[in-house]
């Protein structure tokens, strides 16, 4: 089934980009470019990686994400929008950071008991089993639907970040969406 | 007509959810929607979530941190200048070696350069001599013409002869855009194509370059890093040269090529205002 709409089918080749400016200057090493698009972006990748790295780790890996940024600047042709391709290298080292992780250590997940209403009322908790079922996510499924629900990607920029076709981010989408629901109800959710 | 199954439907309920069906599908998915309470549960789960997610607390974003990115960008470049100031005797000595071999590449050069016209030239050697044109161009640019001139049988024209060596009229014949004022125009017979200068002055009184040539012709720039972009609708090439910028987009079925730009809001308004003119 075709997944694509009109308006993305027209504009395929180039994008529009804000930001396009600031990187011209970037390439020439200007440091109060540099940090201007620093200090535009940096909230964006901080917020992405919060939630897949958590806060310990968040603030290391999104300077890390930058500094691979503005060493392979050259290699950003402008086919996509630079938050897009920065995205990329952010979910790169989330990723690599996560695999390093998990071999290096054993994650016990701590069950809770079903019931565990307190101060703060339904939707507090109901924001906090959200947190806890993205943490049960595989990073890849967590990721995309990260970028999807929380930064308002559409399918064409999430298929440049993730590296995959539109049609795997769909398919993506539709197993990270049933699975949190499962991981939801699982931690003791009520829909 | 084939029936949709509702797994059919159902590996489309993500993208119906986000609004990226294109109207067909959607209209199809919507119908089926509205027949079947299975599937319209699982949307309802998808909607519940996305409502869940916007509940989600705006996360505290501490300062960020210029200073230490910099000190890290500081220390990959103190780095390699470290190692490019180390000077042993062998690396002296092997350096001088190097140099002389460059120089001597640098006379094979230069003769393949000034050669008679009529030998074939490569895309390589376009390219080295373009950059030394652009390189030329930030400093002298009538210099830089010159440069061109001689090495491609250039010939000083107006708009009239131009076309008829062209086969086409200049989009900068007709009419400048405002404010810019022609100082010299020239057909230039390059390897890659017979195309045309125009040299002119912009309001500020700085120097541009505009050729027009039938193919894009990246090879002008060799490994010069380029950035794709959308330019007043347009889709445009750009790269950095010094200072200033070069720009390449199409207009009609040829490309023009600016040399010497200011900034992407002068490569913006020469777009606009030569789509005018052109057509």
């Amino acid at each position: 089934m075709h997944r694509t709409t009109d308006r993305e089918a027209t504009s395929k080749a180039m994008v529009d980009d804000p930001l396009i400016d600031v990187v011209q200057r970037c390439l020439l090493e200007d440091r109060g470019a540099q940090r201007e698009l620093y200090e535009a972006c940096h909230p964006a990748v901080y917020r992405l990686m919060l939630r897949m790295v958590g806060r310990q780790e968040a603030d290391d890996l999104t300077q890390q994400a930058f500094l691979q940024a503005f060493r392979r600047l050259e290699q950003f042709g402008g086919r996509s929008r630079f938050e897009t391709w920065l995205y990329r290298l952010a979910v790169n080292e989330a990723l690599q950071h996560l695999r390093k992780e998990s071999r290096s250590k054993q994650q016990h997940l701590v069950e809770e008991p079903a019931d565990h209403r307190r101060e703060g009322g339904e939707a507090m908790v109901n924001k906090e089993l959200l947190e806890r079922a993205l943490q049960r996510l595989d990073p890849d499924l967590r990721s995309v639907f990260l970028l999807r629900e929380v930064e308002k990607l559409g399918y064409r920029d999430l298929a440049d970040v993730m590296d995959v076709p539109e049609g795997t981010i769909a398919s993506r989408l539709n197993r990270a969406r049933r699975l949190l629901q499962d991981h939801l109800v699982e931690l003791g959710w009520e829909p | 007509m084939t029936t949709l199954t509702c797994s059919d439907i159902q590996q489309d309920l993500s993208a119906y959810h986000d609004g990226e069906l294109s109207s067909d599908p959607q209209v199809a998915v919507a119908r089926h929607l509205s027949e079947c309470g299975t599937c319209a549960s699982v949307l309802e789960g998808y909607e519940e979530l996305s409502g869940l997610v916007d509940t989600l607390d705006a996360p505290r974003i501490p300062r960020a941190n210029w200073e230490q990115l910099e000190r890290a960008l500081d220390a990959g470049e103190r780095v390699e200048a470290a190692h490019r100031a180390h000077t042993s005797q062998g690396a002296m000595l092997w350096r001088m070696g190097l140099i002389a071999a460059m120089i001597f590449v640098a006379i094979g050069i230069g003769w393949v350069a000034f050669r008679p016209a009529g030998y074939p030239r490569g895309d390589q050697q376009l390219a080295v001599d373009f950059s030394s044109y652009i390189d030329r161009f930030q400093s002298d640019p009538h210099e830089a013409l010159q440069q061109l001139v001689a090495k491609y049988d250039g010939q000083a024209v107006d708009a009239k002869s131009a076309a008829r060596h062209l086969g086409y009229r200049p989009v900068m014949a007709d009419r400048l855009p405002d404010g810019y004022t022609v100082e010299a125009m020239y057909v230039l017979r390059m390897p890659c194509c017979t195309c045309v200068q125009t040299v002119c002055r912009d309001p500020h009184g700085n120097v541009l370059a505009i050729f027009e040539h039938d193919d894009e012709q990246s090879a002008w720039f060799g490994d010069r890093p380029a950035v794709r972009c959308q330019c007043s609708g347009k889709d445009c090439t750009t790269r950095q040269l010094g200072d200033r910028l070069a720009a390449s987009w199409k207009i009609g079925t040829r490309y023009v090529t600016v040399l010497g730009a200011r900034d992407m809001d002068q490569v913006r308004d020469l777009v606009t205002q030569l789509e005018s003119l052109g057509g």
